[in-house]
């Protein structure tokens, strides 16, 4: 090869490698509209909760809710009720940002599962109160008087292994300066652990208010709403044999 | 072994800290890239409470700190080495670190020795130990990774051109990719660009008078804008008389190299933020500079710090005075005419550019001082000069001297506080704006 051929390749070497760099420029000067945040969730429909490009990492249904009456002797407050269904999706599990991990869990390899927390069911309302779920002394109280076997939300982590599903009865009224009760507008928002959540699903739900474009709660006793459970086939909820 | 033990004093009450170099400022986060992968700042604007309390997000991930500010060729051989040779996390930056070491050592001897400086490979040595910076070198960060790659940089633009065609292609075609890796070693190759255009240049004439060219450097340099442009001086017509040039291409496409790698690394942190120049963003709006590029009236402020007498030993007054005397230091070989001159005006570059650019930053003597020019400039002023065998023991004992101070300062006294952190210009109050 001549020196006037090397050095014309060298050139165009050159060229190509500046070209790029502006199309990679040109590339990075572009804002990506990456949505994030919460997006509402309608009952009885199968919802994403999505990681990063929209990439499902679990999907979520909500089914059976209502506010439920326990008997007034036990003196309990209402609550919000509703059986939810997970279902692993397909986005790769992720390990939450902690910039203090102890070096003992640095050789560890992460779970390709993924997993359902308490903290993964928040709520928003701005009255100041806090989110409290069932307690597990009314729990056995209901169990033990209903005869009935339930998967209750709060009470055990849920796993979500591949191509699984999971149904969990969730339960909860909020706390706040006087005694609990069910606020009259709130939104509840689904999450799971081992993932980057980018989006997540959120049910805005309503109560004794003029609200509009908001999930209803009807008012039902306990017995009836556990019985619509069971007739209904729910696998978060089993009758004690 | 003199950093070790004091940086785990540091940790003394920590169980969740086994061996503490590697959890240690910057060296945390290279590992965690590699088992948490990159993070945006969350952008959930949603204020409200859980059944474990109240929890806010950040709004604006650009004001947040990422770790796309660490770059991911150092967590990528932590990665590999852990995956494929089973060490734990916890030891592979010391292993990457010492390994790298003697990497840049080795092409530190290689590239005196292409320079014609005496006793390369006792002389080499000094990359390792210059007068500022060099504590660094020994904490696994990415410091010496950095060194040993511009290091290999360095030895491919001064060698001497291949014998046959192919040894040169090879050359010439090896330092595009190698620059990529150097810029996503550290993004401190950024102010090698303009050192690496005057190696260009220089080098170039150099061959170009074994050509037949005759004519001095200045002159040369107008006549390769005159070359380049040619095809459009043929378009206005523009007679032109032809000369005899002879390119030495491997620092620019190493510069060009380095430039691509930043612009990779620009697209992608951009691409999984969603913020446009993301990477550029978080170095200018959270790490920030000690003033705006340009803004020498702010350099001199910055400077003029030192002189603050109200406040006697105040991080903002010793600081300023640090990083100029990093700075100053290095004028110190590229005034020598015991250092080769290619070196000389490529470290004059690397000052100058670093001071116009503002990044003078809080460890100065980090991203000038333990550098691959630095460290051979110093390597070079050490040296016996020709004709004279004996080397100058006062020279080694400034180097060693220097070097010995600086490791107390820095792991003795400037670790164990917290520092050094960044302080830019500050106001009246002695507050910084950062």
């Amino acid at each position: 090869m001549v020196y006037e051929q090397f050095n014309r390749l060298v050139q165009l070497l050159l060229y190509a490698a500046v070209l790029l760099a502006i199309a990679l420029l040109v590339i990075a000067a572009r804002p990506v509209h990456r949505y994030r945040g919460s997006f509402p969730l309608n009952p009885a429909e199968r919802a994403p909760i999505l990681d990063d490009w929209d990439n499902p990492a679990a999907f979520v249904r909500v089914t059976h809710l209502a506010a439920v009456e326990l008997p007034a002797a036990w003196n309990a407050p209402e609550f919000v009720c509703m059986e939810v269904r997970y279902e692993r999706g397909t986005a790769p599990t992720a390990l939450r940002f902690d910039d203090q991990l102890p070096q003992a869990l640095w050789d560890q390899r992460g779970t390709d599962d993924l997993i359902v927390l308490p903290r993964d069911v928040s709520a928003f309302i701005f009255n100041g109160s806090q989110l409290m779920f069932i307690q597990d002394a009314l729990i056995a109280r209901i169990e033990a008087e209903y005869r009935i076997r339930a998967r209750w939300f709060g009470t055990a982590s849920l796993i979500l292994a591949k191509n699984q599903a999971a149904e969990t009865l969730l339960c909860y009224t909020f706390i706040g300066s006087g005694t609990p009760a069910i606020p009259p507008v709130h939104l509840l928002r689904f999450t799971v652990e081992n993932v980057a959540v980018a989006r997540a699903p959120a049910l805005y739900v309503s109560y004794d208010s003029a609200q509009s474009e908001t999930s209803v709660l009807k008012k039902v006793g306990i017995a009836e709403y556990l019985a619509s459970l069971v007739m209904d086939g729910s696998a978060a909820v089993q009758r004690k044999q | 072994m003199l950093i070790t033990p004091n940086v785990q004093a540091l940790y003394a009450n920590k169980p969740a800290v086994t061996y503490a170099p590697s959890h240690f400022q910057d060296a945390r986060q290279y590992v965690l890239i590699c088992i948490q992968g990159y993070n945006v700042p969350d952008t959930l604007l949603d204020v409200g409470t859980s059944a474990n309390g109240a929890y806010t997000f950040a709004a604006l991930p650009t004001l947040a700190p990422s770790r796309i500010s660490w770059m991911p060729f150092y967590p990528f051989l932590h990665c590999a080495l852990n995956r494929l040779a089973g060490l734990s996390l916890v030891y592979t930056g010391i292993f990457i670190t010492t390994l790298a070491a003697g990497v840049a050592v080795f092409f530190a001897a290689l590239t005196l020795r292409a320079l014609g400086v005496a006793r390369p490979a006792l002389v080499a040595l000094t990359v390792i130990a210059p007068l500022f910076g060099a504590t660094w070198l020994f904490l696994p960060g990415a410091d010496a990774l950095f060194l040993a790659m511009s290091m290999l940089g360095l030895w491919l633009v001064v060698r001497p051109p291949a014998a046959g065609p192919r040894g040169e292609a090879l050359r010439t075609l090896a330092a595009l990719p190698l620059g990529a890796l150097i810029l996503l070693t550290k993004p401190n190759a950024l102010p090698l660009v303009p050192a690496l255009a005057f190696a260009f240049l220089y080098q170039s004439w150099r061959r170009s008078l074994l050509a037949g060219y005759t004519a001095p450097f200045n002159v040369f340099i107008a006549d390769v804008v005159i070359d380049q442009t040619r095809p459009l001086l043929r378009l206005f017509r523009v007679a032109d008389e032809r000369r005899v040039l002879r390119y030495d291409w491997p620092p620019l496409l190493l510069a060009a190299g380095i430039g691509l790698g930043m612009a990779f690394w620009l697209a992608y942190s951009s691409t999984i933020s969603g913020v446009p120049f993301y990477f550029l963003d978080q170095q200018l709006n959270y790490w920030g500079r000690a003033w705006a590029a340009g803004d020498l009236a702010g350099m001199f402020r910055y400077y003029a710090q030192m002189f603050d007498l109200a406040n006697v030993g105040q991080p903002w007054q010793w600081q300023p005075a640090w990083n100029l005397a990093a700075s100053v230091s290095v004028l110190v070989p590229a005034a020598s005419r015991r250092v080769p001159i290619v070196l000389r005006g490529m470290l004059l570059c690397l000052v100058v550019f670093i001071q116009f650019a503002g990044l003078a930053h809080n460890a100065n003597e980090r991203y000038l001082g333990s550098t691959a020019l630095v460290g051979l400039a110093w390597a070079a002023w050490i040296a016996p000069v020709e004709g004279r065998q004996r080397p100058c023991v006062l020279r080694y004992a400034v180097v060693v001297g220097f070097a010995a101070c600086m490791v107390v300062l820095v792991v003795g006294y400037m670790f164990p506080n917290g520092l050094p952190i960044f302080i830019g210009i500050v106001d009246g109050a002695g507050v910084s704006p950062w």
